[in-house]
């Protein structure tokens, strides 16, 4: 998205700029994009109620029958009630930590294995390079999904660390070829040589000098895969395979899938709603994020 | 290099991949609690007492170490023996040969139907940048591959089939119903495909969309379309002959990672519209814990997978003016 700079903007980042003027910048060209505004704003408010929602919310998920069952929406219950008369409103806020929690879980786990593997990668080359960059993409081509199902199901244990486990320990191939190419452009960079020459270790040069360099197409990244992580808890929980003791947005689904008639639409409904919004969110905030720390990183 | 050794390259590479995954498949499930022999006794009207059990595990060699289990396995895999499923007490590959069909059906309609759709709108949109299709064309992306498809295949039958009465809800063919020719038949399946095949390529034909659209936005920028331009040649030839090659490469690049994730959409679309397919069969495996089948369903599946690969890898090699066979 807004692919095209215009030539000046180009030209404009050939000298070094300091840290703080660098943040300035971005977030300038952040504002200035509506949309990346919009996705923010959305992200923000996911992340508010996943962290205040508990304290906010009318009811718990053990609150039955606060309201009469299948009380529709729009009444007495904001968002209607589901067959044990819990408030629905209440179950999205509070779906709101579930599904962050797996999302930044399984992020922070797969940039663990990814900057890993992608820095030994990248930055020692030749056959510890082929070696890595072939299992990568071994993993790459695991079918994630049908893994999860297998290790949820054979587990018997029912809980979402088993799926942010699984899914962010599949998750990380591509982010480690992202950094792999970072690395290996920048290791032959002069700020490396300059730093090899005053006696810095490897991890020094990889930790300390090149790895603050790739940060933007990490951050980039991870954004935009949060909502992966939410969809693979909510897809899984909505097969019947998630931990049925989490107040997730896929176990509303998954209730809300038997009343889908007529007599209970907007149980599964509202939920998938929230899916869509924040993934957009996530979405939108990272395009927006891509854009304004110019990030060369194709969608994935 | 010819078009045979690289092929045999590419094959080469497919063999450890294949067998690595069979190896953590099995871990994996032989690491769970619980064998087949107990799932068969639970499942077994008659009460089995100890010394049949014990005896069946001897006689299924589930007494022999891991390795060795693997290794008849593996030997059975290639003889096209995928085990015994005694939940359904029916050879795996029997249930298994049945569904390959349906999913088959439905991969190759959504990579047919988004891959069209994507190339023609991501060409529109980065030739007409800032148009109203390109608008258009990104906010249905963005909803595309922002929305779970589970939950628009639910709307999609509250709506068609709930609300209009348009489609069928669920299946492959409406049971109990004699059709007087087989276009009815036809016609009756086409109904039913309808509803799951537009929603797994809407969210698949976002992803592409995305992808045609920014490599397209790349190679129109780059010199050589320059240049083509330069010579005279007219803007339908540069952008479908030389630059939509090109920007093509990406994509072809990614379809071949991405089978495994269309794959289990699949399934969780198949499970929502109750799709006679692989994915749909994995799920209840899955919850049936009948393993023997869930294993079988899980090599079937990797095979596709690699097998997809290796098309996309021959593929790229096709297309890309870069790669000479000779």
């Amino acid at each position: 998205m807004n692919q095209t700079k215009k030539p000046e903007e180009e030209t404009e980042e050939v000298y070094e700029k300091s840290t703080a003027t660098q943040l300035t910048t971005v977030w300038k060209k952040l504002k200035a994009s509506k949309l990346a505004v919009f996705g923010g704003v959305i992200v923000l408010a996911v992340i508010l109620t996943a962290i205040f929602g508990v304290y906010v919310t009318p009811y718990g998920p053990n609150d039955l029958w606060v309201h009469k069952q299948l009380t529709p929406p729009f009444s007495e219950a904001i968002l209607g009630a589901d067959d044990w008369g819990r408030d629905v409103f209440s179950l999205l806020v509070l779906g709101a930590r579930v599904s962050l929690y797996v999302g930044i879980s399984a992020v922070l786990l797969e940039a663990a294995v990814g900057l890993t593997i992608g820095m030994i990668a990248g930055y020692f080359g030749g056959v510890i390079d082929e070696i890595l960059m072939r299992f990568t993409d071994i993993v790459l081509t695991l079918p994630t999904l049908m893994l999860l199902i297998i290790a949820v199901s054979m587990f018997r244990i029912r809980g979402l660390t088993v799926i942010i486990l699984v899914s962010g320990l599949l998750g990380w191939p591509f982010l480690a070829r992202v950094v792999r190419s970072e690395f290996l452009t920048l290791k032959e960079s002069t700020f490396v040589e300059a730093a090899r020459s005053v006696g810095a270790s490897n991890w020094r040069i990889i930790l300390r000098h090149i790895l603050p360099n790739t940060m933007s197409s990490i951050i980039v990244l991870l954004t935009m895969d949060i909502p992966w992580y939410i969809f693979y808890e909510a897809s899984l929980t909505f097969l019947g395979f998630g931990d049925p003791t989490a107040a997730s947005w896929g176990i509303l689904m998954e209730r809300g899938r038997r009343f889908l008639g007529t007599e209970g639409w907007w149980i599964a409904t509202f939920p998938g709603l929230a899916i869509l919004i924040t993934s957009l969110g996530f979405n939108l905030f990272g395009d927006g994020l891509r854009d304004a720390l110019d990030v060369k990183t194709r969608a994935r | 290099m010819t078009l045979i050794t690289y092929t045999i390259r590419r094959l080469i590479i497919i063999v450890p991949t294949f067998f690595l995954i069979s190896i953590v498949i099995f871990t994996l499930i032989h690491l769970a609690p619980g064998d087949p022999i107990s799932i068969m006794a639970a499942n077994n009207p008659l009460r089995l007492n100890q010394t049949v059990i014990d005896k069946l595990r001897v006689e299924y060699g589930l007494n022999e170490p891991i390795y060795v289990q693997y290794l008849v396995w593996i030997g059975k895999l290639f003889k096209g023996d995928l085990g015994f499923s005694y939940v359904h007490n029916k050879p795996v590959i029997k249930m298994i040969s049945i569904r390959v069909p349906r999913t088959l059906e439905l991969m190759i309609i959504v990579q047919a139907v988004s891959l069209i759709l994507a190339v023609i709108l991501g060409v529109v949109s980065a030739v007409k940048q800032y148009s109203l299709t390109d608008a258009l064309a990104k906010v249905g992306a963005l909803i595309g591959y922002s929305a779970p498809s589970f939950w628009l295949g639910l709307i999609g039958i509250i709506v068609f089939a709930g609300y209009l009465k348009w489609l069928p809800p669920f299946g492959a063919q409406t049971g109990g119903v004699l059709y007087p020719t087989i276009f009815h038949v036809w016609f009756d399946h086409f109904k039913h495909l309808l509803l799951p095949v537009s929603i797994l390529s809407f969210g698949w034909m976002a992803y592409l969309l995305r992808l045609v659209r920014s490599s397209m936005l790349e190679v129109l920028r780059s010199d050589y379309i320059l240049t083509a331009r330069a010579k005279g040649l007219s803007e339908r030839v540069v952008i479908y002959k030389h630059a939509l090659r090109n920007a093509l490469l990406p994509v072809v690049t990614y379809e071949g990672y991405a089978v495994g994730f269309l794959l289990g959409g699949a399934a969780v679309i198949e499970s929502v519209f109750s799709w006679p397919g692989l994915g749909q069969f994995m799920v209840l495996a899955a919850t049936g814990r009948d393993f023997p089948t869930l294993m079988g369903l899980s090599m079937i599946i990797t095979l596709m997978v690699l097998i997809s690969n290796l098309i996309a890898d021959l593929t790229y090699g096709i297309i890309d003016p870069r790669i000479r066979y000779d």
